[in-house]
């Protein structure tokens, strides 16, 4: 569809009113003021604000389905992670910050798991591409995003700081799976 | 979610030199009259910057927690926020920018490329600007959320409360988080 030309009559000539310039300034300065006191009054009484600040550390926004935070990875139910240890997230991996290290389960019947699930939060640019190849659910991105530190070492996660339970990361699997086509539980 | 120790091990430790020192009430003044009226530095170079916008815009606005005034002159600056990829070229004049910089001052890497080079692992970037710089604060991320940002500054603002003054003035050992300015050969 072409675009529209719209014309907009500007109003060139002042009122009155508007020479006068004194009740203008009046005018805007009594706007100002009225947010002032409907902003003291929400703070003071923990009513509705009209203001625009997020108050960061008291309140948050709540992030989109769609956001990527860091990646953690999701649990099962007896707490060992879904990870199979298949090395597609390491592979896709386009920073390198993701090393693993697998290891065999010999009760289950010789299944794969990660023995080290180490990934360089200081490197890692939030792509997603980790979670898109992964075939298992098993890497998610979260809505974690305070990863700051006072030394590199810190940022650098290990598997047991990543495990989370999957009724965390719910709203994000379910975005998955129905972003993907995919199934409701992966096989 | 995640349990880190490390920086907790970092702010008991700086409490257990302030409690070996002569800790003084002027000390602890000093410390809160600093960390609430800190000038800041942007050192903007790539698309972090856009972020380093939005935190200091309205909506997530860093002038409530009194780090506000953008000083575009090193002299004036107290906090060096190093904002995007730093390349070996650059690497000179942020290490100048730093030496300019009047004590106390404390440095933020903002951004995975500044943390450790982030996406760009070749010849042309530095990875980490710790390796010219000494960094106080690390706030990873691609760039880092508002939230990160300021939750970073939250933490460096809780570093600088703990911070005691030495005798000599000097307010970090020089020689041992200082390391040479690496340069491609």
């Amino acid at each position: 569809m072409p675009g529209q030309v719209i014309r907009v009559e500007r109003k060139e000539k002042l009122g009155w009113l508007e020479r006068l310039y004194v009740p203008l300034l009046v005018q805007g300065l009594v706007i100002t003021a009225r947010h002032f006191f409907r902003n003291l009054r929400g703070f003071v009484t923990g009513r509705k604000r009209s203001d625009f600040v997020v108050q960061y550390p008291e309140e948050r926004v709540d992030y989109p389905d769609a956001f990527r935070g860091m990646p953690v990875l999701v649990a099962l139910a007896d707490g060992r992670p879904r990870c199979v240890a298949c090395g597609l997230c390491e592979f896709a991996c386009p920073t390198d910050c993701i090393h693993i290290v697998s290891g065999e389960l010999p009760e289950a019947g010789s299944e794969r798991y990660p023995e080290i699930f180490d990934i360089d939060m200081s490197r890692c640019m939030f792509c997603g591409l980790c979670e898109e190849a992964c075939p298992e659910e098993a890497i998610v991105m979260s809505r974690a995003v305070e990863i700051s530190g006072f030394d590199r070492a810190s940022m650098h996660f290990k598997k047991e700081q990543l495990l989370v339970s999957p009724e965390l990361v719910k709203r994000r699997l379910s975005f998955l799976r129905s972003e993907y086509d995919r199934e409701d539980e992966p096989a | 979610m995640a349990d880190r120790v490390s920086e907790k091990q970092v702010i008991e430790l700086l409490r257990q030199g302030a409690d070996s020192f002569q800790t003084t009430r002027v000390e602890s003044l000093l410390g809160w009259a600093r960390k609430y009226s800190m000038f800041l530095y942007p050192f903007v170079t790539a698309c972090c910057g856009m972020e380093f916008m939005s935190t200091a815009g309205p909506r997530y606005d860093i002038d409530r927690f009194g780090c506000a005034l953008p000083r575009f002159s090193p002299r004036q600056a107290d906090l060096l926020m190093v904002v995007g990829t730093i390349t070996h070229r650059q690497a000179p004049i942020l290490k100048t920018v730093y030496d300019q910089m009047a004590e106390p001052k404390w440095v933020m890497a903002f951004g995975a490329c500044t943390c450790s080079g982030g996406p760009y692992d070749n010849y042309a970037t530095v990875q980490g600007i710790d390796t010219i710089l000494p960094v106080d604060v690390y706030v990873p991320g691609c760039p880092p959320r508002p939230e990160a940002v300021l939750d970073g500054l939250i933490k460096l603002q809780q570093r600088i409360q703990l911070e005691r003054v030495p005798a000599d003035g000097r307010h970090r050992e020089v020689e041992e988080r200082e390391t040479p300015l690496s340069t491609p050969s």
